[in-house]
């Protein structure tokens, strides 16, 4: 069933076109994501300093993550981001709201998993006294700032979990949408000509997205696993 | 721009392009991993591949899963001045902190990482020493400022 037979997308009326009103919504998104990542990049400006100071203790908390684990979860991450762009493209070329819907539950689906193993990964830390603040051991002592490995791990919890705060941000925003598209609510209308809703989440979800993409490198694979001497 | 019926008939968008771009991203997070969990360069190659790798990663997500491939002039400039900031603060701060006294390039040491990759990693649960934490604790308390490098105070 196609989107017109609910009726038409809004033009809202503070707006002259539906040109006009994407363009004003993209741009919107944009200054929003820009802000974004002056957010995150305070964050990123912590760790490059702190490892710059103690570089040996940031090796050593690195190597306690599990590169495999890390590599798996950032292609269900990218998996996810694929099938947000499914639902923008369901939208862009009004293919109704059952595929849209089904793009944003691919999209909750594969963000899911990613928390599970997050989940598990965290726990790890928690059994193996690697939590900042809470039971911290340095996971090695014979290396020069070897208590300052507790550094490394509260800017991987810090930053990890700001990265999945936004995710599960995300996930409830999805749940409204689909909600929306499921009672067919009227702001819930998306088509070729007022996709914004859906396109403007989309560039949230692809953003979060982003930052794990540097993420991963930064705290599982930059110095992580020199050569052997 | 302010033509109605020219949106209308815009033509299909595709989904190919989307495919093609997962399966790059796919290809390029496989190379960044293998390449430094196997192959390891050594420094400075290994955080230049992953950084290099990184950037390649996220440009390809802003400009074709984020459409700022087909946005307008606006939206381009916007989207670009958010990321080309971040470039910009970290000149910067590397700038300075890189050149201060009691940091490895000022001092001209390497850090010597090599005990901090021999330590036993914790894969899973019950490896590693579970059993000697309260021995753990006393240890690390007064350890490291014996070993601090001598900084530049």
């Amino acid at each position: 069933m196609s989107s017109q037979a609910l009726g038409e997308s809004k033009l809202h009326h503070h707006f002259e076109t539906y040109e006009q009103q994407k363009e004003t919504s993209f741009l919107g998104m944009w200054l929003f994501l820009a802000q974004e990542v002056m957010f995150f990049g305070g964050a990123f400006a912590a760790y490059v300093n702190y490892r710059t100071l103690y570089p040996e203790a940031f090796v050593a908390g690195s190597q306690q993550l599990d590169t495999t684990i890390g590599f798996l979860n950032t292609l269900v991450l990218l998996c996810s981001s694929f099938t947000m762009v499914y639902a923008v493209w369901a939208a862009q070329n009004s293919k109704g709201p059952k595929k849209i819907a089904l793009g944003l539950y691919g999209t909750i689906f594969f963000g899911g998993i990613f928390l599970i193993v997050k989940y598990f990964e965290y726990g790890a830390k928690f059994a193996h006294h690697l939590v900042p603040g809470y039971n911290f051991i340095p996971p090695v002592q014979d290396i020069p700032h070897a208590e300052s490995t507790e550094i490394f791990f509260a800017l991987y919890f810090g930053m990890t979990g700001l990265h999945a705060l936004h995710m599960i941000v995300g996930m409830g925003i999805m749940a409204v949408m689909l909600f929306g598209l499921h009672t067919g609510k009227s702001w819930a209308i998306w088509d070729r000509k007022n996709h914004n809703f859906v396109e403007g989440f989309g560039l949230y979800w692809h953003f979060v997205d982003i930052v794990w993409i540097f993420l991963f490198p930064f705290l599982y694979l930059l110095g992580a696993h020199p050569p052997s001497f | 721009m302010s033509d109605n019926h020219h949106d209308d008939e815009h033509h299909e968008h595709s989904l190919k392009p989307h495919i093609f771009n997962l399966l790059a991203l796919f290809g390029l997070t496989t190379l960044t991993w293998f390449s430094a969990a196997y192959l390891k360069f050594g420094e400075p190659w290994d955080n230049l591949i992953a950084l290099g790798i990184a950037i390649t990663k996220a440009s390809l997500v802003i400009l074709i899963f984020m459409h700022v491939k087909e946005a307008t002039r606006l939206v381009k400039v916007c989207a670009f001045g958010g990321f080309f900031w971040i470039f910009l603060f970290f000149a910067y701060l590397v700038g300075d902190v890189l050149t201060r006294p009691g940091t490895t390039t000022y001092e001209g040491w390497q850090p010597d990482v090599r005990k901090a990759v021999e330590a036993p990693i914790h894969h899973g649960h019950g490896g590693g020493h579970e059993g000697g934490h309260g021995h753990g604790e006393g240890h690390g308390a007064g350890h490291g400022e014996d070993h601090g490098h001598g900084g530049g105070h």
